[in-house]
């Protein structure tokens, strides 16, 4: 390290000023659960015994078979089973790819295994469980399919099965290194998923087509922000590319390869995608300028700007509502896209740090996660709020989105 | 490691809990603070840390040489940390609100924006990139050591070094450029 480099210097001082040494108070409590937690025999690593590059299998003790869980596990398994068959029996028709669609089921994952849950029920049922470490369900835009992740506590393989987790593909031939799982995109044609990852620094935008099973990088200058399909085929989808500060908001062709730049009337600083409207129309994206940030609402076919008073807002199915940050403030508002004032519904919540928000699919809600990691529903219509129905206590990764 | 921690080490791996404590008591600070600097969140950095410890006692056991105590600790809380940010799935969304008056110009008020500055710009960093960046500078370890720690090539941990400092920098770039135009381009 060359200490005399200011630069390293500053982000030295700058790294011991920021996170001072102190004792945690969770001290006791730490020791207590490892107290109460068992040692794995030391003759359990099989490192002991064989080099380390001659084991292709992952890390298992030996342990005695256990007929009775092996029985109670496969009684369990009959069980979910029969009522996964229940379950996919009464599904009702596919959803429309694009626009508004009736609220269906929430996905969730914890401790490795997927499941969803029915917000209008409160009905908890797993559908995908085992050993296999599994998570970030995605549901295809048409609530038939699900995407998911499936970890072997380093790298990511993309998953995708039918919406009760019944056949499973395993996608790719290879795993993906650090996948953001908020960033997971089903197209409108149901064909390909978008994803975000890479272990070197940069981000890659991972394409997984679900009917070849092949998974690609595409070949763009990704910089950042979220992936989102243009309407209506799916085949092309925007993103930001550029440096930071000299930013593009760009479109990339799948059959092409082809990668267009979108008018964005001059702003380069923080520029952010927003969003499509169902019909293809009006595209929608996030800027900043004069240290103020904006939502831009773009008419395709005559090229105006309608500048809306809230940062990096997401657009509605419908497409005629926009959520996002309130300057200054720090919470989420709601603003018609054709409008001037946004109705504010939470409370804010510190400088506009760590929401995560999306809308429900017929619109009537928008679920965020704070980053505290809790998650809550938000009536788009206000007054601020900050519900938690017991049906999210554990998470809502995606909703379903029903056919009528 | 000193002679006490190997002992203390190898007294652990044998089921000696009080032995386990004293490699807490030396070693937890440093690493919540490690945690709280990848992860930016005190209680992904509480969970996260208690997760790399109870997987330290479970594992012990199998630790083959204890002189690499510290750096397989390391590598768990690393690990930790980056599973904790993966799959709580809360992937701040960084906003640069615009405070409600502009920032104040002055020389008495340039380290602390300095300070922001590198405070935001290391938020916008990935968490991987904030790892090996605070295992260097932070935890003052050398390449080989940060090498060893992360279980890659120490050519490849230089090379993600130069570019997690090289992202860092354009990160605060941004900043100054975006601030620079509410300054009046004053900054000069």
């Amino acid at each position: 390290m060359n200490r005399y480099d200011p630069f390293e210097r500053d982000i030295t001082m700058w790294l011991n000023d920021a996170a001072s040494p102190r004792m945690p108070d969770f001290r006791d409590d730490l020791l207590q659960r490892t107290a109460a937690t068992s040692q794995r025999p030391r003759w359990s690593f099989p490192e002991r015994w064989l080099p380390m590059t001659a084991i292709t299998a992952g890390r298992r003790a030996m342990r005695p078979v256990p007929w009775r869980t092996i029985a109670l596990l496969a009684l369990l398994v009959a069980l979910l089973t029969a009522g996964a068959l229940i379950y996919a029996g009464s599904r009702s028709n596919p959803a429309p790819m694009l626009g508004p669609a009736a609220n269906g089921l929430v996905a969730y994952d914890t401790g490795g295994d997927l499941y969803t849950v029915d917000p209008a029920s409160g009905t908890r049922r797993p559908i995908i469980t085992g050993e296999t470490q599994d998570h970030a369900p995605q549901y295809s835009l048409d609530g038939t399919r699900l995407f998911f992740l499936r970890g072997d506590g380093k790298l990511d393989r993309p998953v995708v099965a039918d919406s009760d987790g019944r056949n499973q593909t395993v996608l790719g031939t290879e795993g993906l290194a650090l996948i953001d799982p908020g960033s997971i995109v089903w197209s409108p044609d149901g064909r390909t998923v978008a994803l975000l990852g890479g272990s070197d620094g940069a981000m890659r935008v991972y394409l997984a087509d679900t009917i070849s099973g092949t998974v690609w990088v595409a070949s763009i200058p990704y910089l950042d922000g979220k992936i989102y399909w243009r309407p209506p085929d799916g085949r092309a989808f925007m993103f930001t590319q550029g440096t930071a500060g000299h930013d593009e908001l760009a479109v990339y062709s799948l059959d092409t390869g082809s990668v267009d730049v979108l008018d964005t009337n001059g702003f380069t600083t923080n520029v952010r995608g927003s969003g499509w409207s169902a019909d293809g129309t009006r595209y929608a994206f996030h800027h900043l300028i004069n240290n103020a940030s904006y939502t831009e609402v773009v008419d395709v076919a005559t090229g105006t700007f309608h500048a809306l008073p809230v940062a990096y807002g997401e657009l509605s199915n419908d497409g005629r509502r926009v959520v996002g940050m309130e300057p200054g403030r720090g919470g989420l508002c709601v603003i018609p896209v054709d409008g001037s004032t946004c109705t504010a519904v939470t409370e804010p919540y510190g400088n506009g740090w760590g929401w995560y928000y999306r809308w429900s699919p017929d619109d009537a809600s928008i679920i965020t996660s704070r980053i505290d990691g809790m998650d809550f529903v938000l009536d788009p219509d206000g007054p601020p709020t900050q519900a938690q129905p017991s049906w999210m206590a554990d998470g809502g990764d995606s909703w379903q989105r029903r056919g009528s | 490691v000193t002679v006490d921690q190997q002992g203390l080490v190898e007294r652990a791996g044998k089921g000696d809990h009080d032995a386990f404590a004293s490699l807490v008591d030396a070693s937890l600070a440093r690493l919540e603070a490690v945690a709280r600097l990848i992860v930016r969140d005190p209680e992904l950095a509480r969970d996260a840390v208690q997760d790399a410890y109870i997987r330290a006692w479970r594992d012990l056991p199998g630790l083959r040489d204890p002189q690499r105590f510290d750096a397989w600790l390391h590598r768990l809380t690393v690990n930790a940390c980056l599973d904790a940010v993966r799959k709580r799935r809360r992937r701040p969304i960084e906003v640069d609100l615009s405070p409600i008056s502009p920032p104040v110009i002055g020389d008495h008020s340039s380290l602390i924006a300095d300070r922001d500055l590198i405070e935001r710009a290391f938020r916008r960093i990935r968490p991987e990139q904030r790892a090996i960046i605070v295992l260097h500078y932070y935890v003052g370890m050398p390449f080989s050591a940060v090498a060893e720690t992360l279980d890659i090539p120490q050519g490849t941990a230089q090379s993600r070094l130069h570019r997690a400092m090289s992202d860092l920098r354009a990160a605060i770039a941004a900043d100054e450029a975006a601030a620079g135009t509410v300054r009046g381009g004053g900054m000069a």
